[in-house]
């Protein structure tokens, strides 16, 4: 069964059609990176199998449950980090986190149990109980990312996680979606970067103007087109359409 | 893990957190001092000369006007009502929205309906801890200066105006829904219960705007506060104003439903 599985997708705004018939298959325990250009679709794709945009038409099903009209049950196995996001600053962590958890329908034994555990692996453990507000942006990510994994589901959406990270939060946030694939997590992420694509992603999917144009591994992508990387890969898929 | 969702604990999580916020403590500020007011201050501020009494002799020459119809219909309540309610839900989507946690929010194993009744029932229920946690000790503050007050009749006519923070409730999240900032939302809901609540603190003053009182559940909800309870009329009236609020509440929550976030 796939992980995420996405038949024909189209979205039409008011006056611009941000999917056009989109087709992917993401398998269990991937990390898929993908990219495309500012207004290609990218999160417009992630909104939807979140349930937080409307498909115009078309089917998404998240490990066999349709997206689309049971949202609900889809979204017990999804982790979604959103591209902007705020949080009450004036929570801690651990309260913030405590309310996503009973928002996800978990105890508050087994949240606390979760926090630990989490806090723990992506080093949020020392910021538990500072105020959000007197957090770095870098640590703010782990609390986004934190949130996500909250109800440790099966399937991260992550919409461009590293932008405005400095290297070595980028670094981190790249080692633990890698990290949690290796744990038989399917990664979903959208970015621009295609230098953190190449880092760690199985597969790579190139959307551009609401269509997926190119597929594959970072290596079969670079001998298919020739490219000495994904940046030069990305300007010829692009520019040919 | 069970991700079956404990609507209970939500809701009290989230009116916990309304509660103990600085908008809970300024509706609680707000609350004692229009019941002190209510029971202390009223009497002295309506009094021929003043201001107050200027405008109730304008605008409201009811002949029964009595310290406890004062109490209830000439303000403090209603205000408690109309303006402490809101507070706690004037920015429940928009400041959601604008504040950028709706996504993280929604994409929680819970339906936008449940997002919306939890904003709703968590406001209401801050609303009535607040509400009744003054107005019940307020009856032992008033009810020694009006012997003929009895329990009863005060928790009655107390009880219909909770149902109109409950109609507050539903007008003021179908605004925040559609409004885009805090800002506007906040300044809509205000705006609209000070203009509602006209018809029915003039309605004494010509028939047109007694039938434009009948229009709103400000009617309704004070009707007691001048007539003596009959058991069938008021669950009519208590039914009524649940069925003004009630088209708001199906408004705000149907275009939520449509909204792409």
């Amino acid at each position: 069964m796939a992980a995420i599985e996405i038949r024909a997708l189209k979205k039409d705004y008011k006056d611009v059609q941000a999917l056009k018939g989109l087709d992917m298959v993401i398998e269990e325990g991937q990390v898929y990176g993908f990219c495309g250009p500012n207004g290609a679709g990218k999160t417009t794709t992630l909104k939807i199998l979140v349930g937080l945009v409307h498909a115009t038409s078309g089917q998404a099903s998240i490990r066999g449950v349709d997206a689309l009209n049971d949202g609900v049950e889809a979204r017990k196995h999804i982790g979604y980090l959103p591209e902007s996001y705020g949080m009450p600053g004036r929570d801690t962590p651990r309260k913030f986190l405590t309310y996503i958890g009973i928002l996800s329908g978990m105890s508050k034994t087994d949240i606390s149990k979760r926090i630990k555990e989490i806090s723990g692996e992506i080093g949020l453990t020392d910021n538990l109980d500072r105020k959000i507000k007197a957090i770095s942006k870098g640590n703010k990510q782990r609390i986004g990312i934190a949130q996500a994994l909250i109800h440790d589901p099966a399937i991260l959406l992550f919409d461009e996680p590293t932008t405005g990270l400095d290297p070595i939060g980028r670094n981190d946030v790249l080692d633990a979606m890698r990290a949690y694939a290796d744990k038989g997590k399917t990664v979903l992420f959208s970015t621009h970067i295609l230098s953190d694509v190449e880092k760690i992603c199985d597969t790579v999917g190139i959307i551009h103007e609401g269509l997926l144009i190119e597929e594959g591994s970072p290596e079969e992508l670079r001998q298919k087109h020739e490219a000495k990387d994904l940046d030069e890969v990305f300007l010829k898929v692009a520019r040919h359409g | 893990m069970d991700n079956r969702v404990n609507f209970i604990a939500m809701v009290w999580h989230r009116t916990i957190n309304l509660l103990f916020s600085l908008r809970g403590l300024i509706a609680l500020v707000m609350s004692i001092y229009m019941v002190i007011a209510g029971a202390y201050l009223l009497d002295a501020l309506g009094g021929a000369g003043t201001v107050y009494g200027e405008l109730l002799a304008i605008f409201n020459a009811n002949p029964d006007m009595r310290f406890q119809w004062f109490f209830f219909d000439g303000a403090l309540s209603k205000l408690i009502t109309l303006f402490v309610a809101p507070l706690f839900i004037f920015d429940a989507v928009s400041g959601d929205k604008k504040g950028e946690r709706v996504g993280i929010l929604l994409s929680r194993p819970i339906s936008r309906v449940q997002y919306m009744l939890l904003n709703l029932v968590s406001a209401t229920l801050a609303f009535g801890i607040v509400f009744f946690g003054t107005m019940i000790p307020g009856y032992f503050m008033i009810q020694p200066q009006v012997p003929e007050l009895t329990a009863g009749a005060y928790l009655a006519t107390t009880t219909l105006m909770f149902l109109l923070g409950f109609f507050a409730l539903c007008v003021a999240l179908l605004i925040s829904t559609v409004a885009r900032s805090n800002l506007v939302s906040f300044i809509a809901t205000f705006g609209l219960f000070s203009f509602l609540m006209l018809p029915n603190a003039m309605k004494y003053s010509s028939d047109a705007l007694m039938y434009a009182a009948k229009a709103t559940p400000h009617y309704y909800s004070t009707y007691f506060t001048t007539n003596s309870i009959d058991v069938g009329l008021y669950i009519a009236f208590a039914v009524v104003i649940l069925l003004f609020a009630l088209p708001f509440l199906v408004l705000a929550i149907i275009k939520f439903w449509k909204d792409d976030l």
